[in-house]
């Protein structure tokens, strides 16, 4: 059975064969300007809903991606984390709860099967983590989030970006069957991600 | 899905809108909260409506409250020990302008002043401080977390604290009275419970709710108008005390005439 096609990308009208970001796959979108990679991860993370039998359709460069997902089937890991930084690292934690039950259980499976956040005492605010923690937050926010597809945006440019490294593997190793995307500027991809193809629109 | 709160968001940035646009804003802020009053149910939207009511708290009963309370209770005292040889017509008044009218208006001012005004710059700053969009980025409305906990926490913090202002106030009254008159304080308190009705009481509580409402929509259709973040905070802030004040005064004598003043439908 082939796998689910999450996004896939045309190019003056036709689509690419092999340019597309399949379930369960770890795979890297090289932009060629920053402008763009932004564009990108605005629309398939914020933009609209596919319509019913129809993807949400947006631009990126010369491309034309089309994302088969709702906006909200994606997570995001960004080089600039999403928290708010005057609550506390429980309370940002907390926004991730859809109100399914066993919220608190999977919380605590989550940092324990991880190691995240070891040694942060909950009540400190986010705003106060250093960069990494504050990264570790938001990726443990997604994580709760079981989303179809995690995406880190730029994130291994960073240079305390070398204790980050795990966190693809981390979210492999729960979800094996979830696709994993990482969104970088032409030329700077970090190495030992595990990335098994690259979907270059530079 | 995001679906935008349309008046107050989509309106381009110009010219002050007139009254009927602004009217029509606080129409469709209440047609998307109504809508949305089920998500209230929700943890994160929950969370938020309690931090704000406990953060409110916290900030009001302490201070200011208990100041303007012990003011309230001294002014109640002295004015018992001047009424105490008159008719019971004239306790009345003074309770029924302590109980049902200033209480519940001095209550919804320090809320207005401690909270609600902090709550509408609050609102104000999410765009310019990343929230709203890490807010969508978790799959929640960063209109509703902002509009539907504040409105929530404003009402039941004004309906809550006016009454622990009043209790203060009356509290604070009937002591200093029962020292001015040389009488016990339980008999004080006797003469003014059987002056005060039960439909005083159910009066003053929802006067106090709705001024709860009126404040919490006001700050957070300020909060919520399209603008500049910082640039225009203290404007914003500004605009919407000054907004609440010239309701709340409206409420106050529209509410007086209503309970004092209207004809009895059918009466004499």
């Amino acid at each position: 059975m082939g796998r689910a096609v999450l996004v896939d990308f045309e190019h003056e009208g036709r689509l690419v064969a092999g340019a597309a970001l399949l379930q369960g796959e770890q795979c890297a979108i090289a932009f060629r300007r920053r402008r763009e990679r932004e564009a990108f991860s605005e629309c398939l993370l914020l933009g609209a809903a596919p319509g019913p039998g129809e993807p949400a359709r947006f631009a990126a460069g010369a491309w034309q991606c089309r994302r088969h997902l709702p906006a909200a089937r994606f997570g995001l890991v960004s080089h600039a984390p999403h928290l708010f930084a005057r609550m506390s690292v429980a309370d940002n934690l907390a926004l991730a709860d859809s109100g399914r039950p066993g919220f608190a259980q999977r919380v605590r499976r989550c940092l324990l099967d991880t190691g995240l956040l070891a040694g942060i005492d909950p009540r400190q605010p986010a705003g106060s983590l250093p960069w990494t923690g504050q990264v570790e937050l938001n990726f443990v926010q997604a994580w709760l989030r079981e989303p179809e597809c995690l995406v880190f945006d730029h994130l291994f440019d960073h240079d305390d970006s070398a204790a980050l490294l795990r966190l693809p593997a981390l979210f492999r190793a729960r979800y094996p069957l979830r696709a994993i995307c990482h969104l970088e500027q032409a030329g700077r991809l970090a190495a030992p991600l595990g990335i098994t193809h690259v979907i270059d629109i530079a | 899905m995001q679906r935008p709160l349309p008046p107050a968001n989509s309106a381009p940035a110009g010219p002050p809108p007139g009254r009927l646009a602004e009217l029509a804003a606080y129409a469709a802020l209440w047609r998307y909260c109504l809508a949305r009053l089920g998500m209230l149910r929700l943890p994160p939207y929950q969370r938020r409506c309690l931090q704000l009511f406990l953060d409110g708290a916290a900030k009001t009963t302490a201070g200011p409250g208990l100041r303007a309370a012990a003011i309230g209770a001294l002014a109640f005292g002295v004015a018992l020990d001047a009424l105490a040889s008159h008719a019971g017509i004239a306790l009345r008044v003074l309770l029924l302008a302590v109980v049902c009218e200033l209480g519940p208006l001095l209550a919804a001012l320090i809320i207005l002043v401690r909270v609600g005004s902090p709550v509408a710059g609050d609102i104000r700053l999410m765009e310019a401080r990343g929230e709203a969009r890490a807010l969508h980025l978790l799959g929640l409305s960063s209109h509703a977390y902002a509009a539907l906990p504040a409105l929530a926490a404003l009402a039941v913090l004004t309906l809550a604290f006016t009454i622990h202002f009043e209790l203060a106030l009356m509290a604070g009254g009937i002591a200093i009275g029962a020292l001015l008159l040389d009488q016990s304080p339980l008999t004080l308190l006797g003469r003014v419970a059987l002056l005060v009705t039960p439909a005083d009481l159910l009066y003053t509580l929802c006067k106090s709710a709705g001024f709860g409402l009126a404040i919490g929509s006001v700050c957070v259709h300020q909060g919520l108008r399209p603008g500049a973040g910082h640039a225009d905070l203290t404007d914003v802030q500004a605009a919407g005390v000054m907004q609440c004040l010239s309701l709340l005064l409206v409420l106050e004598v529209l509410l007086a005439w209503l309970k004092y003043g209207a004809p009895l439908p059918g009466g004499a």
